[in-house]
């Protein structure tokens, strides 16, 4: 089984090898024997094409190409034939030829009557040979080929088509061999047309009179032209070159059955490519050299023909593109100046256009800016009419207090002119105490940027110094620096001296409630001044009497007076305890230890409370931290707290009235006063009025005691409110701050 | 007889030894308490002396004290000092029977006049406070049937009637008229009289209450 696979392989690997290694040492000679001469346009291309065709079509195998030319239609002689004969079988005797390929039907002729004894047993393969011409000459043995295949009938219908209206056809050929050859099958071709066209035949005349003949020609008709390789004087021609003078000569449009008839005047036509035939011809030797036998090769008529028009010579002669058939090769359509300078135009077009588009844009943003324009001056308009209608003061500044812009309201309360404002410093509007903490301010807003409002005083034009209140905004330039200050100022004199009003009336207000409290402690305070005016008296009389005495015991009267003025003392510390108590004088905020506070107002209130016969119990936390407060409204505020106690618990039996008084440090920054009584309390939702001015559960007072508190306790930063107790009484506490950094 | 002792109650120290002072310069032993409850404290009854009593005062006021001592057989004489004055406690004060009642800072001739005053008060209260406890000690010592004697005697009735009354004889009443005599230390019906009068002791009724069978006295 093995031993069959190898063999098959064999079989099949050695000629590849042999073949292939053939192949690669040796390359294929291939000969092509032209029946014209090496000039000839039509065989130039042909060999070109083949040229380019068969390496490919051969797979990569190299190829040799020896080219000869007959020179047929110069030379027709037989002598020369035989020469040609001799030459040829002289020069390739060595090497010898693996295929030959002739061109036209001169050439096929020549080998196919030499078959024999030239190239022999060479496969042969034959181009540019009429299907005519193979059926007289008989293909020669081991050959195949590609067949021209004239067609003047497409050619017609070409023109048919383009020309329906035509009813003249003129066909136009020569007088030689090849001539009257195509001549001959054109009339074949052209015998069924004629019984709708007039047809006639241009053979064999001279080139002038043919010339004349095809001038003569109207518009309308057909002429149609095969080759010229002689004319009717023997004049040699090569078809090719005669084609544009035929065409210019021409009053009606002149088709061609040649490709390269298409470009030189020829309308167009059914023509036959001369590349195409020699790809074709490529292809056709390639397969041969493959190893195909050439008589199994049919001989190729493959399409190397197709409908091909010039459109220059269209346009000449108006012939409508829609009218042909489909598919039609359409060349030398003339650039127009739009396709030779679609670049360059559509370069011109699209700058143009971008210039237009540049242009509108233009415009477009001339009128948005013309349209914004007209709406910013329309509300620089609104704007500068609000500026200048406000009753509110505005105005600019520089850094440097120099003003820049002041709005009328800004004119007339300083009663000055614009002019006399703008470019002074606003400084001198303020009162010269004012001057430097108003420009620290402006320091202040300068560096933070943001919107401040400060309040400062003005001199106003009577002289008198007003209060204005002024938010200020930093307007910044491009680079982030300050530009200006914007600021808006308000007149807030009678707001401030209200405010000042208030102030003072409250500050009146505390005083007079601290006045009525002492006032209600009048008798008792009496009596504290009393005590010591009793001692003093007892002891002054009874120094009397001692000196009065023979013998006076003067120790015992320095005694006495030690302690009439200790008693002395101790009146005027009573004294100057009212006293302070009593004064009016603004809030002078010191540290106070709220221990002293307490003690201080128990000893004032002695007396009192021993005729309401209250007990006190005091808890005063040791190390108190000191809080920072008015010392006599805060104890205002112990006062007023004990003596309500003391009212709480006057329904209370005797031994039942007891007052705590307790102090002590939360140890949060907030020292702590309570009072505790065990009165008769408070309802639960009393809680918040009682701090309410004229809110009172006694029977006669004003109530603004509790809310005087309050108001002296939160200007202190701290805390007063109230609960009951659970022992049925109350417990008022106050919480003050410490200040940081005094926390013991 | 003790020295008799100026008692100083007031709850200012000042006060106090101003006030000792000068009842020590005027030849009055005083002595200094500086609450009701210390005075109460170290009070004894038997002695002999006034109070100079400051009404307002923590805890025991004045007048609570003056209550206090009231309720007891023996009210010692009190000057009030006062630093308020007003009328209804100066009332109050005397209605209980203060000496006096001064309004501070006191003038020392007035403190010292209430003080002889009520240091002569005390003395006479004193003295007869003992006289009276002398008599209801001899009261104590009567015995029934004396006792029912005393009330007639002291009424003014004959012996004959007396008898008559308790079913007795004439002889058996005069013994012990006699002897009721001697036990109350009486010199006379008259100082009798004045004693049980002291005593609290009613006179038995003028007219017995008429009985059915009036010569029925032999039972």
């Amino acid at each position: 089984m093995r031993l069959r696979a190898v063999a098959w392989l064999l079989t099949f690997a050695l000629p590849t090898l042999v073949w292939a290694s053939g192949a690669a040492a040796e390359p294929v000679r291939v000969l092509m024997l032209f029946s014209n001469d090496s000039l000839l346009p039509a065989g130039a291309t042909l060999g070109d094409s083949f040229r380019n065709a068969i390496e490919s079509e051969s797979g990569g195998r190299e190829v040799d190409i020896f080219t000869e030319f007959l020179d047929a239609d110069r030379f027709p002689e037989a002598a020369h034939a035989a020469r040609m004969a001799s030459l040829l079988r002289d020069k390739y005797s060595a090497d010898p030829i693996d295929l030959v390929v002739s061109v036209g039907p001169q050439a096929l002729a020549f080998l196919r009557e030499r078959r024999t004894t030239l190239f022999p047993n060479t496969p042969l393969v034959f181009a540019a040979v009429s299907e005519a011409s193979i059926d007289r000459l008989r293909m020669p043995s081991n050959s195949t080929g590609v067949i021209s295949r004239f067609d003047a009938a497409h050619t017609l219908e070409l023109a048919l088509r383009l020309q329906p209206h035509a009813t003249r056809v003129t066909v136009v050929t020569g007088a030689s061999v090849f001539d009257r050859q195509w001549e001959a099958v054109a009339r074949e071709q052209l015998a069924p047309y004629a019984d709708r066209l007039d047809v006639t035949y241009l053979a064999g005349l001279t080139l002038p009179r043919l010339l004349d003949a095809l001038a003569g020609l109207p518009p309308t008709a057909i002429a149609l032209y095969l080759t010229i390789f002689e004319d009717g004087a023997g004049e040699l021609f090569t078809p090719r070159d005669l084609v544009q003078r035929l065409s210019d000569a021409a009053g009606a449009p002149l088709y061609g059955v040649y490709e390269p008839y298409v470009g030189r005047g020829a309308v167009g036509g059914f023509v036959e490519s001369f590349e195409a035939m020699g790809a074709a011809t490529a292809r056709l030797t390639a397969r041969v050299l493959a190893g195909e036998s050439p008589e199994s090769l049919p001989p190729d008529s493959v399409a190397t023909q197709a409908y091909t028009v010039d459109w220059r010579q269209m346009r000449r002669w108006g012939l409508d593109e829609a009218s042909l058939p489909a598919g039609t090769g359409i060349r030398f359509r003339e650039p127009s100046l739009w396709a030779l300078y679609r670049t360059e135009i559509l370069g011109v077009l699209v700058l143009i256009l971008m210039q237009s588009i540049f242009i509108v844009a233009l415009l477009v943003q001339r009128r948005q800016r013309q349209l914004a324009e007209a709406s910013l001056r329309e509300s620089e308009e609104r704007y500068r009419d609000v500026v200048d209608t406000q009753t509110e003061l505005i105005c600019r500044y520089r850094p440097d207090t120099t003003l820049t812009f002041v709005n009328d309201a800004y004119c007339r309360y300083f009663d000055r002119g614009r002019d006399a404002l703008v470019g002074q410093s606003f400084l001198q509007l303020v009162p010269e105490a004012d001057r430097a903490v108003v420009l620290k301010e402006f320091e202040d807003i300068g560096r933070r940027g943001r919107s401040e409002t400060y309040e400062y005083q003005v001199l106003r034009p009577d002289g008198s110094l007003g209060w204005q209140q002024w938010t200020h905004r930093v307007i910044h330039d491009e680079a982030g620096a300050v530009a200006e200050i914007q600021g808006i100022g308000r007149d807030i004199t009678d707001i401030k001296h209200a405010d000042l009003e208030v102030a003072r009336r409250r500050q009146e207000v505390t005083h007079l409630t601290r006045v009525a409290i002492l006032g209600e402690l009048s008798g008792a305070l009496a009596h504290e001044l009393n005590q010591p005016l009793t001692a003093i008296l007892s002891n002054a009389q009874a120094a009397q009497r001692l000196l009065a005495r023979n013998l006076p015991d003067l120790t015992m009267v320095a005694e006495i007076l030690d302690d009439i003025v200790t008693d002395d003392r101790r009146a005027g510390d009573v004294i100057a305890r009212l006293r302070a108590l009593l004064q009016r004088g603004e809030s002078r905020f010191e540290p106070v230890d709220l221990n002293v506070v307490a003690t201080d107002v128990l000893a004032l209130v002695r007396s009192e409370l021993i005729e309401r016969r209250v007990v006190v119990e005091t808890h005063l936390a040791a190390a108190l931290p000191l809080v920072q407060g008015d010392r006599v409204q805060l104890q205002q505020v112990f006062l007023n707290l004990v003596l309500n106690a003391c009212e709480a618990m006057s329904d209370e039996r005797p031994d039942e009235r007891t007052v705590t008084i307790r102090t002590s440090n939360d140890g949060d920054g907030a020292v702590m006063a309570s009072i505790v009584d065990r009165g008769r309390g408070f309802p639960p939702d009393a809680a918040d009025r009682l701090f309410e001015p004229f809110f009172t559960t006694k029977r006669c007072g004003l109530g603004l005691g509790l809310s005087i508190c309050r108001s002296i306790v939160v200007a202190h930063g701290g805390r007063l409110w109230a609960e009951n107790n659970g022992d049925g009484g109350a417990i008022v506490t106050l919480a003050l701050p410490v200040p940081s950094g005094d926390a013991k | 007889m003790t020295t008799a002792t100026v008692f100083v109650v007031d709850d200012d120290p000042s006060i106090c030894r101003a006030l000792v002072r000068l009842l020590a310069i005027a030849g009055l032993d005083a002595q200094a308490f500086l609450s009701a409850a210390a005075f109460l404290g170290a009070h004894d009854a038997d002695a002999s002396g006034c109070i100079v009593l400051d009404i307002a005062m923590p805890g025991l006021d004045g007048m609570d004290l003056q209550q206090l001592l009231a309720a007891t057989d023996c009210p010692r004489p009190i000057v009030f000092l006062t630093g308020h004055g007003d009328i209804p406690s100066s009332v109050r004060a005397m209605k209980g029977g203060a000496i006096d009642f001064l309004t501070k800072p006191v003038d020392d001739t007035a403190l010292l006049a209430a003080v002889q005053r009520a240091l002569e008060r005390d003395h006479a209260a004193r003295a007869a406070w003992r006289e009276l406890r002398a008599h209801k000690r001899h009261l104590a010592a009567l015995t029934p049937r004396e006792r029912e004697v005393l009330e007639q005697v002291v009424a003014g009735r004959l012996n004959k009637q007396i008898a008559a009354d308790l079913g007795t004889v004439e002889k058996t009443v005069k013994v012990h008229r006699g002897r009721i005599m001697q036990k109350m230390a009486a010199r006379s019906l008259a100082d009798l009289v004045r004693i049980a009068s002291r005593l609290g002791i009613e006179p038995a009724p003028a007219a017995p209450p008429p009985r059915p069978a009036d010569d029925d006295t032999a039972r």
